[in-house]
């Protein structure tokens, strides 16, 4: 693997870390996995890449010690019959890297530096790239020695796992250490040290055993190296020989580390599985949830009031240009009274929506569809989900529709009138006369005392009738008819209005619903859909 | 302390812990199942020894050891075999044996099951209703009378420290029924944690203990090294321990399936006399339990603290969702006493009832009295919208009270995640994160009782006061809803010229209050109606609340048991 791809390959892992922090965020989760699996990233980057460090890690007693010695061929680390014999970290070096490595094992806590001077000039030098790390024990009463451990295991690149025929199945070593790190390490070995203590014969059934129970835990592939730091370290010179690159091992720890940590967050956001995660809510249920809140929304809004107030209004605008004398003379009368204001204004009445009720009740069928979806999210992740049904922040988000709708071009569209309506009027000045006009005929009449020429006119079935009595039935009949023809228009021309108005403002409610009340889920499911994305290296769409 | 606490007072006293025991351990594993674990699922060696550990020590301790040697100090001595996978144990118990009676191996951990040693008779008694062993499934136990000693149960407990964990649930229980250890561990695990969790709990437990550190390095001053080396560390620990034996490495027996003679000598010696001496048996069971008594108090006192623990925890909890229902209990009295409660169109609809002449001659005077006399003279007075505004006000009341039901749940399901108690607690319950579902119901249902109760308030002061006929004939219910109007908008200092319609419905109510039923009563019943509204919002949110309640331990219950258990200690 070339400088470059390797440098892109750790660029691609921040990035994706990065993402998953963030997305993390929006779920109510902790991104400290994500965040420090990062900043350990960036950390190594900036110590030597050619080089990588193997760790020796295991129980007091197993020969961690033993075996560096042995392969060193020299007593570098101490080795002894009390337990727990190591406390500080032994680092064994190339000399060819002594003065790079310094910052590198300052950063994975210090150690005691040795140098491995450079091999014969000819034969090539299998552990010329590799910093051999004898830690302290993992199990012993010394607490510090496994927070050591702890503290290293994070930063190095590699890790043997050196055990014996004793403590191989040990609960420390598989419960607390494989369990927590061999899915986030590349290059790992499990040493099976102190073989010379079995008989040959048993040494086969034992290999069997370790790999049965490694296969168990799910790291089947990890070789097995049975050796004797008193005897044949054949086998982990051979894997320590086996040719690869302290780039390679460097990265694809890097890469393992990454992907254990985005693979806990998915797990703990639900979405670990092998198709991206379904919304909170099924397009029916979110449907549904929209439709009942809308509905909700309206009932507050009002649209029974508003056709009532949108009829008002058009029958006053009709009397006011086709009302008979009467009719003028009760709206010159509601003029003082502010009646006309308060029912017949729909303009008014919408934006007045905030005194016919709360809005609270129209966000229940939101929360009740977030809380239904809940039950099959982990634990973790339903926080941050039940809190996109905030009642507060629901509430000023709908009330911030509503108001963007009452005051929206529909609602601003002005009131219907009728080019009928003056000449109805002019009929009612007509028939206005005409009652005037037969009430002072019969007037005079009686005031003259005589006969007035009253030319009874002919009528199909009432008979002769006096010209006066007629006018003023004409006039009576006319007012009353053309009120009423009057009226009836205004009726049909404002409820139509009110009803197209109402229309509007139920797809501007539905749309504001969708878009806003449910707006913080939306982040939240694309928050899920990353985290599923970047867990599984799936490219953003 | 030799001499034994008088019988009765033995059984007395061991009648009063199996009692604590049981308590004790029937709550922790409730709160283990609440916390969605199985109390009985073997917990990792590698785990530091928790509350549920400690509970179930006591009762293995009471029923498993208190109770039977405290019926009969002669019954047979039980020496169990304890110890790290691979220090020896099977090893030890076939040379003890002097034959093959426990499978050795190479492969760790070998032994899964518990081997005794134990003469027929002495085995009936150990595994019969009364024994020691009678609480242990028979299949994780296998007998032998090989190399039996009469009058001494031997054995062979599985590892304490693999990841084979019910090895170590078996090995515990075993633990905590025996009269003496032998506690097998090796040169290269002296000083391994795990093993040392045990030893302090066979010290806490007052148990007679012999160590015995295998596989010791040849060489004679690596030997007395290590030894002296452990002998240190148990007396750090303060760990009494009877002696500290060392047997080397590779002294396997060439011809047996245990050590050579040489090796084990000092053991062996140790057993044949016991099994020899009834009155050294005696004396160590006499021993052993006057131990395990003493050592019921360090134990008692730590589960009394984990108690404690609990108890608070759980208070804490509560007193969260406490908090988080009552101040939405705030918010919501503060919506009902503003008026927020009712729609518009229900508002309209009373106002105008209230407004119309024919209500209005209540309360009229001068020229809009005899209006109103006119009007109602040819009309007749309208019906009151009764049904609407009452179903006006279930609903939108009851809405408002699941909205602040849901939103005190999701707040204190909230609190409560942030807690990893309280997280577990909520894994199985998602429910909580919202209102009950049948709150609405239950909610509508209180609301119209409490209209019920205005309606027969106001037919009782109807009944007493002058306002009998105008009351009625306007309608019992409809006299009931002006009060319940009035709880709504009594807002005091309201005036008919202020804008908006539910001022203005506001103060015609009032008028029509005062006139039907005079000032001071209407004062009474809305005063009333409004205390008996907060009781029954207070009564529905706190049932909501005890959701969350129901998954915590009572810790009255906790706190009583804890003290229960200091008093012994
Ligand atoms: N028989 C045998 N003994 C070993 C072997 N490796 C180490 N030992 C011994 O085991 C003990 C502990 O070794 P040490 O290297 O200090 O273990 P560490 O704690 O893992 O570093 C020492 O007494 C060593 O001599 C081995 O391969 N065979
Ligand atoms: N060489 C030698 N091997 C021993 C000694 N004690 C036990 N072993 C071996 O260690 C392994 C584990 O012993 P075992 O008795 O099964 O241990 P347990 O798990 O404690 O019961 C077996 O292979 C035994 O043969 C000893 O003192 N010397
Ligand atoms: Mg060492
Ligand atoms: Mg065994």
């Amino acid at each position: 693997m070339t400088d470059a791809s390797g440098l892109a390959a750790a660029d691609v892992l921040l990035d994706r870390l990065v993402r998953a922090a963030e997305a993390a965020t929006t779920l109510g989760l902790d991104p400290i996995p994500a965040t420090e699996a990062a900043a350990v990233i960036r950390a190594r980057g900036g110590f030597p890449g050619d080089l990588y460090v193997l760790a020796l890690a295991g129980g007091t007693g197993v020969g961690k010690s033993s075996i560096l010695n042995a392969l060193a061929g020299d007593d570098l680390s101490d080795t002894g019959v009390q337990r727990p014999t190591t406390t500080h970290a032994v680092a064994w070096v190339p000399a060819a890297h002594a003065d790079a490595t310094g910052p590198l094992l300052d950063w994975l806590g210090g150690a005691t530096v040795r140098l491995r001077p450079a091999a014969d000039d000819a034969a090539p030098d299998p552990l010329a790239q590799v910093v051999l790390l004898d830690l302290p024990d993992l199990d012993s009463v010394a607490a510090e020695h496994a927070a050591r451990v702890d503290a290293a295991l994070p930063r190095v690149d590699a890790v043997a796992w050196v055990s014996d025929p004793e403590k191989y199945a040990d609960s420390v070593l598989h419960d607390r250490y494989l369990a927590r790190w061999a899915s986030r390490l590349a290059r790992q070995a499990f040493v099976l040290n102190k073989t010379d203590r079995v008989t040959s014969g048993d040494l086969p059934m034992l290999r069997d055993d370790v790999a049965a129970r490694l296969a168990q835990e799910h790291l089947p592939s990890m070789p097995i190296l049975p050796v004797s730091a008193h005897g044949d370290l054949d086998a982990l010179r051979g894997w320590l020989a086996d040719g690869v690159h302290a780039r390679d091992v460097v990265r694809d720890r890097q890469g393992r580390a990454a992907t254990a940590a985005l693979a806990d967050l998915a797990r703990a956001a639900g979405t670990d599985g092998p198709l991206p995660p379904e919304p909170l809510l099924t397009a029916d249920r979110r449907r549904a949830a929209i439709d009942a809140t809308t509905a909700a929304v309206l009932d507050v809004v009002g649209l029974t009031g508003l056709r009532a107030q949108a009829i008002a209004a058009t029958r006053q605008a009709a009397r006011g240009q086709g009302g008979g004398l009467l009719a003028r003379i009760r709206g010159l009368l509601d003029r003082g009274t502010g009646r006309p204001e308060r029912l017949a204004d729909p303009q008014g009445y919408l934006l007045r929506w905030r005194d016919r009720g709360s809005l609270v009740p129209a966000t229940l069928p939101v929360r009740a569809a977030i809380a239904e979806g809940l039950a099959a999210l982990p634990p973790a992740a339903r926080g941050a989900a039940a809190a996109t049904g905030d009642s507060d922040g629901l509430v000023t988000r709908l009330a911030a529709a509503v108001d963007r709708t009452v005051t929206g071009p529909a609602a601003s569209a002005p009131l219907p009138t009728s080019r009928a309506w003056p000449l109805i009027g002019l009929g009612q000045v007509l028939a206005t006369v005409a009652l005037i006009t037969g009430v002072a005929w019969i007037v005079a009449g009686f005031a003259t005392g005589s006969q007035l020429p009253a030319a009874a006119i002919d009528l199909p079935i009432l008979g002769g009738m006096p010209m006066p009595a007629l006018l003023v039935l004409i006039g009576i009949l006319g007012t009353w008819g053309l009120s009423w023809l009057l009226v009836r228009h205004a009726d049909r021309l404002g409820g139509r209005w009110a009803d197209r108005l109402a229309a509007d403002l139920r797809t501007g409610v539905a749309d504001a619903v969708d878009a806003t009340a449910l707006g913080s889920l939306g982040a939240w499911d694309a928050a899920r859909r990353q985290l599923w994305q970047v867990a599984r290296d799936v490219p953003a769409t | 302390m030799t001499e034994p606490l008088d019988a009765d007072a033995l059984t007395a006293r061991v009648g009063m812990l199996d009692d604590l025991a049981r308590r004790s351990w029937s709550l922790v594993a409730d709160h283990e199942r609440a916390l969605g674990r199985d109390p009985e699922a073997p917990a990792s060696p590698s785990d530091t020894p928790g509350p549920r550990q400690r509970a179930r020590e006591l009762l293995d301790h009471v029923e498993g050891y208190l109770a039977p040697r405290a019926r009969d100090l002669d019954a047979p001595l039980l020496v169990v075999l304890i110890g790290p996978t691979g220090s020896g144990k099977s090893t030890i118990t076939n040379t003890l044996a002097g034959s093959l009676v426990s499978e050795p191996g190479v492969l760790r951990p070998t032994t899964r099951h518990a081997v005794v040693v134990a003469a027929p008779p002495d085995h009936a008694w150990a595994t019969g209703a009364d024994g020691p062993l009678a609480a242990i499934p028979a299949e994780r136990l296998r007998h032998t009378s090989t190399g039996a000693r009469p009058g001494i149960v031997l054995v062979d407990a599985p590892d304490i420290d693999s990841v084979e964990h019910d090895n170590r649930a078996l090995a515990d229980a075993l633990l905590e029924r025996s009269d003496l250890c032998l506690f097998v561990t090796t040169a290269t695990r002296y000083a391994d944690r795990v093993p040392w969790d045990v030893l302090a709990r066979i010290a806490e437990r007052g148990m007679p203990l012999l160590v015995v550190v295998n596989r010791m390095p040849p060489d004679a001053s690596d030997q007395e090294h290590v030894l002296a080396d452990v002998r240190a560390m148990l007396e750090r620990a303060a760990i009494p321990v009877e002696v500290v034996l060392g047997i080397p490495e590779g002294a396997l027996a060439a011809d047996g399936p245990g050590l050579t003679g040489a090796a084990a000598a000092s053991l062996t010696t140790r057993l044949d006399t016991l099994a020899a001496d009834r009155d050294a048996r005696r004396a160590l069971a006499a021993r052993a339990l006057a131990g395990a008594l003493a050592g019921i108090a360090p134990l008692a006192t730590s589960i009394a603290a984990d108690l404690e623990t609990l108890a608070e925890d759980a208070d804490r909890l509560r007193l969260r969702a406490v908090e988080d229902h009552a101040q939405e209990l705030v918010l919501l009295l503060e919506r009902v006493n503003g008026g927020d409660v009712l729609r518009g169109e229900v508002v309209a609809q009373w106002h105008s009832f209230v407004g119309a002449d024919q209500v209005t001659r209540w309360f009229s005077s001068g020229i809009g009295r005899v209006r109103a006399a006119l009007t109602t003279l040819v009309r007749g007075a309208p019906p009151a919208p009764v049904t609407a505004v009452e179903r006006g006000v279930t609903d939108d009341l009851a809405s408002l009270v699941v909205a602040t039901a849901d939103d005190a749940a999701r707040r204190t399901a909230d609190h409560w995640s942030a807690d990893p108690d309280g997280m577990a607690l909520l894994a199985d319950h998602p429910a909580l994160w919202a209102a009950s579902p049948d709150l609405r119901e239950r909610a509508a249902l209180s609301l119209r009782e409490w209209m019920a109760s205005i309606a027969s308030d106001v037919a009782a002061t109807g009944a007493t006061k002058r306002g009998v006929a105008r009351g009625l004939s306007l309608g019992v219910n409809a006299g009931a809803v002006t009060i319940m109007l009035g709880v709504f908008a009594h807002t005091g200092g309201i005036t008919g010229a202020e804008a908006g319609i539910a001022a203005a419905t506001a103060y015609l109510n009032q008028k029509l209050m005062n006139a039907l039923f005079g000032e001071a009563a209407v004062q009474e019943m809305i005063d009333h109606a409004r205390d008996d509204l907060a009781d029954r919002l207070r009564t529905l949110l706190d049932e909501e609340r005890r959701r969350f309640d129901r998954l915590l331990p009572t810790v009255d219950t906790v706190r009583a048991l804890s003290a229960e258990l200091r008093a012994v200690a």
